[in-house]
């Protein structure tokens, strides 16, 4: 058994590394298009369509009143299934990276590894798939994600078993830190990984008072008084708490994406400091990329938040950063499939 | 692996085996309904008004909605918190060398860190239980746990990163 990351061919590492970059890519390709295609344009759309249930309820008008709310659960499931997807990816991709560094510790013969790496690749891809599919093709796709969810959990619980004697495998914790660590970039990418971390666990714990205490009793006590202003036949005012209800709930859902992207890419920085030196590229361009994808993780998540006051325009700065730290992490991934193509190169 | 690390990493691998079979059992408990439908899923309550006009009848309708709105924001929460603290600490398991080890003051904040890890997704637990108020208390604590042992070992690692390998 390997003490570091091999990256051999039918290696189980090499398998939840390259797959983890791409999963995190794929997911944040699917966020952008969420965003720009479908969250904002979805919002629009449901809120005038709150407006109208409260036009066709005041007048007592049933037939479209569920019309009405036929286009906003139409619209709430195609968006929660996107962004259902395109969290789901990206966590698995991370998700994926981490196993991948757990490898030399577990305690399997390498076949079954690579069997399992090969399972957790299919479990992710049948999970995402069958959540985002199910919009369009119905809700057997609903089980069929719960399929890929029960081999995810066989793969991490077999994952876990293998780790039961593990104590006396590789090299010792810091001989190997060291080895990950030798490239420049990868030290950078692992303090601002962590800044990254807890500067979105403090906000967090700021933003979760503020939530419980002053954001969620808002939401909800705005549709109550929309639904007695309606009942007291007072349609204007039922329609501005409608309004204050649904942006409420925006407000509540981009600051908690604001808080989850922060701690998700600093995630991602700490995992992309231990694959560095697998990145074959000089240390300069591995330092730059390094850089790149700091930039944009660090205002992306400032942009979204932003995005609760300056609304779109802020928005559309969040989705440019989000390409910036796209780049920066194709750049790396083209790094490590040309690493692997010099190992297997060297072996044959 | 040894020590914090091999901790780290069983107790993160707990965490996010955990966050799955939580969230698996929680799907099928509400037909895979998606979290964004259940926050618009006020119609009965509108249907009700424009049928009935001022009667109050609605109002239960309402709470009920806002109730199963709750839970599964909080359901939400569990899944994705426990499952993230258990990436976060496979991740610092790694990083653990960093600091020296011997030293009892580093030994305790690692501590606090796997303790707080897995304090605060069971906060949210018992919010999702409906035990609201020891709920936010236990989960509260959990977090401030966990952020103050990481800015201690973010503070403390930091000359060590430079160093480590070179």
């Amino acid at each position: 058994m390997g003490s570091t990351v091999s990256f051999s061919r039918f290696d189980s590492a090499r398998v939840l590394a390259i797959s983890g970059l791409l999963f995190v890519a794929g997911g944040m390709v699917l966020g952008e298009i969420y965003a720009i295609y479908i969250s904002h344009v979805a919002n629009a759309i449901i809120g005038a369509n709150w407006v109208g249930v409260i036009d066709a309820s005041g007048r007592g008008d049933i037939a479209q009143l569920q019309e009405h709310f036929a286009v906003i659960g139409d619209l709430a499931a195609k968006r929660g299934r996107t962004m259902n997807s395109h969290s789901h990816l990206a966590a698995f991709g991370l998700l994926a990276l981490v196993l991948a560094l757990v490898q030399p510790y577990v305690d399997l013969p390498a076949r079954t590894r690579f069997r399992l790496s090969i399972a957790f690749l299919g479990g992710s891809l049948l999970q995402v798939l069958g959540v985002y599919v199910s919009y369009y093709a119905g809700r057997f796709f609903l089980y069929a994600s719960d399929i890929g969810a029960l081999m995810l959990i066989g793969v991490v619980g077999v994952t876990l078993w293998g780790l039961r004697r593990s104590i006396a495998a590789g090299l010792p914790g810091r001989d190997l830190l060291a080895s990950y660590l030798r490239p420049a970039a990868s030290r950078y990418l692992v303090k601002s990984g962590l800044l990254l971390i807890l500067l979105g666990m403090t906000f967090g714990l700021y933003y979760a008072w503020q939530l419980v205490s002053v954001d969620e009793p808002a939401v909800y006590d705005a549709v109550e008084s929309a639904a007695s202003r309606l009942a007291a036949t007072d349609v204007a005012g039922a329609t501005d708490e409608i309004t204050r209800f649904k942006r409420m709930q925006s407000r509540i859902a981009i600051t908690a994406a604001a808080h989850s992207h922060a701690i998700e890419f600093g995630f991602l920085m700490l995992l992309l400091a231990f694959v560095q030196r697998y990145v074959m590229l000089s240390d300069i361009w591995r330092m730059r990329w390094a850089r790149t994808v700091s930039v944009g993780a660090f205002l992306l998540p400032v942009c979204v938040y932003l995005a609760t006051r300056f609304g779109l325009r802020a928005a559309a700065f969040s989705d440019l950063f989000g390409g910036v730290v796209l780049i920066g992490l194709s750049a790396m991934a083209f790094g490590m499939i040309r690493h692997t193509g010099a190992v297997d190169g060297e072996r044959q | 692996m040894t020590g914090w690390h091999r901790r780290f990493v069983i107790v993160g691998l707990i965490l996010i085996l955990g966050g799955f079979i939580f969230s698996l059992i929680f799907s099928w408990s509400v037909d895979h309904q998606a979290r964004l439908v259940a926050h618009d899923a006020y119609q009965p309550v509108f249907e009700q008004i424009a049928r009935n006009g001022g009667d109050d009848s609605w109002r239960i309708l309402e709470e009920e909605i806002s109730r199963v709105s709750i839970a599964h924001r909080r359901a939400a929460d569990v899944h994705g918190h426990s499952i993230n603290m258990g990436i976060l600490l496979i991740l610092l398991g790694l990083l653990a060398p960093l600091v020296n080890q011997a030293d009892s003051g580093n030994n305790r904040i690692l501590l606090s860190l796997v303790l707080s890890s897995v304090v605060y997704p069971a906060g949210l637990v018992l919010q999702f239980l409906t035990l609201t108020v020891a709920g936010e208390a236990v989960s509260a604590i959990g977090a401030a746990g966990a952020i103050l042992a990481l800015a201690a070992l973010y503070l403390r690692a930091w000359k060590a990163v430079d160093t480590i390998g070179v």
